[in-house]
């Protein structure tokens, strides 16, 4: 501390000192009472596992899921955040080809399934709009969803495709 | 074999003087020091000196003059003072004649007995100087010029009032035989009085010369004879002593050492010294002693007095007191007898430290006798003001007055400590107020003789008033304008003052005392005034719990579907409140003015319109003011969240109403 740190502060001691004994120091009667406050900031979040489904070669015009009779390779979206949630999903076009509600030239459905999907499966065909794929899920809940792949009835290129499938948190 | 013993004997005399000489060495070298200051050589001396020559006169102007007259006037030598004691002898080469003082020169003197014998007139006189000479004084023996001699000696210390110790003793002596001594023996005459001196002289009808063989014995200013001639010569030889001790003189031989061997006359005269009174410090003093204000008299000094010869009465006296200063606690100086009856006159209310006893009657005499110089303290009324002073105060016998000569040797006294000197004030006040009481807080001063306090209470003033030194008090006393409110022993370092008005500011001061009554000036208590209340309570009549639960990043909510609301239990009350930061264990949102990263925007409101923002955590904002007693106050909350968090747990804030006295 400083030389002049040290006599500011015996100057400001002297002062309240002085102002202390000149006003007279009042010791009254006091007494306190409280509240506590509490709140907790909303945390939204969703994981999927295992996260990748991959259906392998598929002739044109046919259909493969990851139901137990396919690929079992359910996947699970879990609310991993602090307050309840409501899924959605989405999905998208590949590179050559489009998502559609059925299957084409190039057109390819990608539908997903959240009930006894292993045994009377009702798919929903994905748009790259969101759908509701669950509501109410508490934090640490979870959803088990199926997806399954109809391929294009003819098609302009062989490779591999690849999209992504999002699943999507929202509070209700 | 007769020679060796001889020198046995003399070498043996020669060490028993050696011995002597040592022994009395040693005694006069003050070393070690044994004896209280001053040392006691010292006062042996000056009481031996009681008597000393001054100076002399002869006639003829010159030694062995040829001169004849039928009298002679003789200028009395320089020096002299009243009562100065003169000796003149006066000698004739003849017989048949009668000497007479024919001019007194304005003294009064006393003739010896004429007498002659050996062809020798002779006659001695003395006066005591009166300190003025008219004339010379003149001697004569008749019509009929003859060779003469006149020797006048002053002698200074000699009783004035009774100057002989032992009658002079006049006798012829025969022509000696060689070595032609002429011995005066002892006990010729017996000397009454301790330091008489002795002066022998010798006369003859011849311009004899004289050397004095008895160790001793002085020659007039050592002059060891004078002579005159004028056909027929005279010589006359003059020595004196000191008889420290009274009875018979010592021998005393006188030698003609030319001319001569030569019959004459001789004489012996004892001169008494002047009466001496000794002070002495007495045999032991009293005990040291502390008083205080109001104190009774109390010895201070014992003192001895002691006169070397007769009696005589001390009629005034001084004590010198010390330190410096001491003289201002003490009412009355007296001086008594070891049965305390009063010996002077009281001196009272001394201005100084010399204190100058003007009417006393204490008879001296021989006999050693105690006398005390006793004190009394002031009353607390007549001491000095706050703070007073305590003086170890000594006093001794510095003078007396009386007749002749005096000895003043009361070196030491008692050291009686006079205490009117304020004990230290107390030290780290402080004060409490509470309901209807104030409870006071001090640290006590380290004094010996600490015995207590006094708390004087004002009631809107500043305390104006002390207590007056002396007086004991109790709680409920009145002194001016302010009450006593605690009276505590020296072992108390606080107090609690009851009985008051809550509301009231009430001023108090603190005093000490010690065991003599003396009171400090006093201290302020530290925050005073200090003014009692009811005490202040408060209270949450809600749950006391605001709960936002979960609320997005950034979002904002208020807590109007959960009011809180304090109640003034006891009043009335400023509200204050302050809130903590909101926390959880690790992580903090501070707050602010604004929400951000970690950092929220909490705000409170009496009536959920009008808004005010806990900027800084634990800062105190206005809540209300002046809230009656039961009244209620309802708290609204709002809360933005942080516009980011490192934390989704649950985060708290403590939120705090002050309540304190309008």
């Amino acid at each position: 501390m400083s030389s002049e740190i040290k006599r500011l502060l015996k100057f400001l001691i002297v002062i309240l000192f002085v102002l202390g004994f000149v006003a007279g120091i009042s010791v009254k009667a006091a007494d306190t009472a409280s509240v506590t406050a509490t709140v907790t900031a909303q945390n939204i979040s969703v994981t999927v596992n295992d996260g990748t489904v991959a259906y392998g070669t598929i002739s044109l015009s046919s259909s493969k899921d990851t139901t137990t009779s396919g690929t079992n390779d359910s996947q699970t979206a879990t609310n991993n955040g602090n307050v309840t949630e409501n899924f959605n999903i989405k999905g998208q076009d590949s590179a050559n080809w489009t998502l559609a509600a059925t299957a084409g030239p190039d057109q390819y459905v990608h539908s997903f399934c959240t009930s006894n999907c292993d045994s009377s499966p009702t798919w929903t065909p994905l748009t790259t709009n969101y759908q509701t794929l669950g509501t109410g899920v508490t934090p640490s809940g979870n959803v088990v969803f199926d997806l399954k792949i109809n391929t294009p009835t003819s098609t302009t290129n062989f490779t591999q495709q690849s999209v992504n499938v999002v699943v999507q948190a929202v509070a209700p | 074999m007769l020679q060796s013993l001889e020198k046995i004997m003399k070498r043996k005399f020669l060490q028993k003087i050696l011995a002597v000489l040592i022994v009395f060495m040693w005694f006069f070298s003050g070393w070690p020091v044994i004896w209280k200051t001053p040392r006691f050589p010292p006062k042996i001396k000056e009481a031996q000196a009681a008597i000393t020559f001054i100076n002399d006169a002869r006639l003829p102007v010159t030694n062995n003059q040829n001169i004849t007259a039928t009298n002679a006037a003789i200028t009395p030598p320089s020096s002299m003072a009243a009562g100065d004691f003169i000796l003149v002898y006066v000698a004739i080469r003849a017989t048949g004649v009668t000497i007479t003082n024919s001019n007194t020169g304005g003294q009064s003197w006393t003739a010896g007995i004429d007498s002659e014998g050996n062809s020798v007139s002779y006659r001695s006189f003395y006066a005591v100087y009166n300190g003025n000479w008219s004339a010379n004084p003149a001697w004569s023996w008749g019509s009929t010029p003859y060779p003469y001699i006149l020797w006048m000696l002053v002698f200074r210390g000699v009783n004035q009032s009774s100057p002989i110790d032992a009658a002079e003793n006049i006798a012829n002596f025969a022509s000696p035989t060689n070595p032609y001594d002429v011995t005066i023996g002892a006990s010729t005459i017996t000397t009454q009085t301790n330091g008489a001196v002795v002066v022998a002289m010798w006369a003859t009808p011849d311009n004899n010369s004289w050397a004095l063989q008895s160790g001793g014995w002085n020659n007039p200013n050592g002059q060891a004879y004078w002579q005159s001639s004028g056909g027929s010569d005279s010589s006359v030889s003059i020595a004196y002593q000191e008889q420290a001790v009274a009875g018979g003189n010592s021998a005393v031989t006188n030698r003609q050492t030319s001319v001569g061997p030569d019959a004459g006359i001789r004489s012996i005269i004892a001169l008494k010294p002047a009466s001496v009174i000794t002070v002495g410090n007495g045999a032991a003093e009293p005990s040291n002693t502390t008083i205080g204000p109001d104190g009774s008299i109390t010895d201070l000094d014992n003192f001895t007095l002691v006169t070397n010869s007769g009696t005589d009465t001390v009629t005034g006296a001084t004590v010198t007191l010390s330190p410096a200063g001491a003289y201002n606690n003490i009412a009355q100086v007296d001086i008594t007898d070891t049965s305390n009856t009063a010996k002077c006159a009281s001196v009272t209310n001394p201005a100084s430290n010399i204190v100058t006893f003007t009417v006393c009657n204490i008879p001296v005499t021989t006999s050693e006798t105690t006398y005390k110089i006793r004190i009394t303290p002031k009353t607390h009324a007549d001491m000095p003001a706050v703070p007073g002073a305590s003086y170890a105060t000594t006093g001794t016998v510095t003078d007396i007055t009386y007749t002749t000569n005096k000895l003043l040797n009361d070196t030491g006294s008692a050291t009686v400590t006079v205490d009117n000197a304020s004990p230290g004030a107390v030290s780290g006040t402080s004060g409490t107020p509470s309901n209807q009481q104030v409870q006071l807080n001090w640290t006590n001063p380290g004094d010996g003789d600490f015995a207590g306090v006094v708390v004087l209470r004002r009631a809107s003033s500043v305390v104006g008033d002390n207590p007056t030194e002396g007086v004991s008090y109790s709680v409920g006393n009145t002194i001016g304008s302010s009450t006593v409110a605690c009276v505590e022993d020296s072992s108390s370092t606080s107090c609690t003052d009851t009985g008051l008005n809550n509301g009231v500011p009430y001023h108090y001061k603190i005093f000490t005392k010690d065991v003599w009554g003396n009171y400090d000036a006093g201290t302020v208590f530290t925050g005073s005034p200090f003014t009692p209340q009811l005490p202040i309570s408060i209270s949450i009549t809600t749950d006391g719990t605001v709960a936002f639960g979960h609320l997005g990043i950034g979002a904002s909510a208020d807590s109007s579907a959960d009011i809180q609301t304090v109640r003034v239990d006891s009043g009335p009350a400023d509200l204050n409140i302050r809130s903590t930061n909101f926390s959880e264990g690790a992580n903090t949102w501070t707050l602010n003015t604004t929400n951000g990263a970690n950092q929220v925007k909490w705000e409170f409101s009496k009536d959920g319109t009008n808004w005010t923002t806990f900027a800084i955590a634990n800062n105190l904002y206005t809540l209300d003011t002046n809230v009656p007693s039961s009244e209620t106050r309802n708290i609204y909350f709002r809360l933005t969240m942080p516009t980011s968090t490192s934390s989704y747990n649950q985060f708290g804030s403590t939120v705090t109403i002050v309540a304190s006295a309008p």
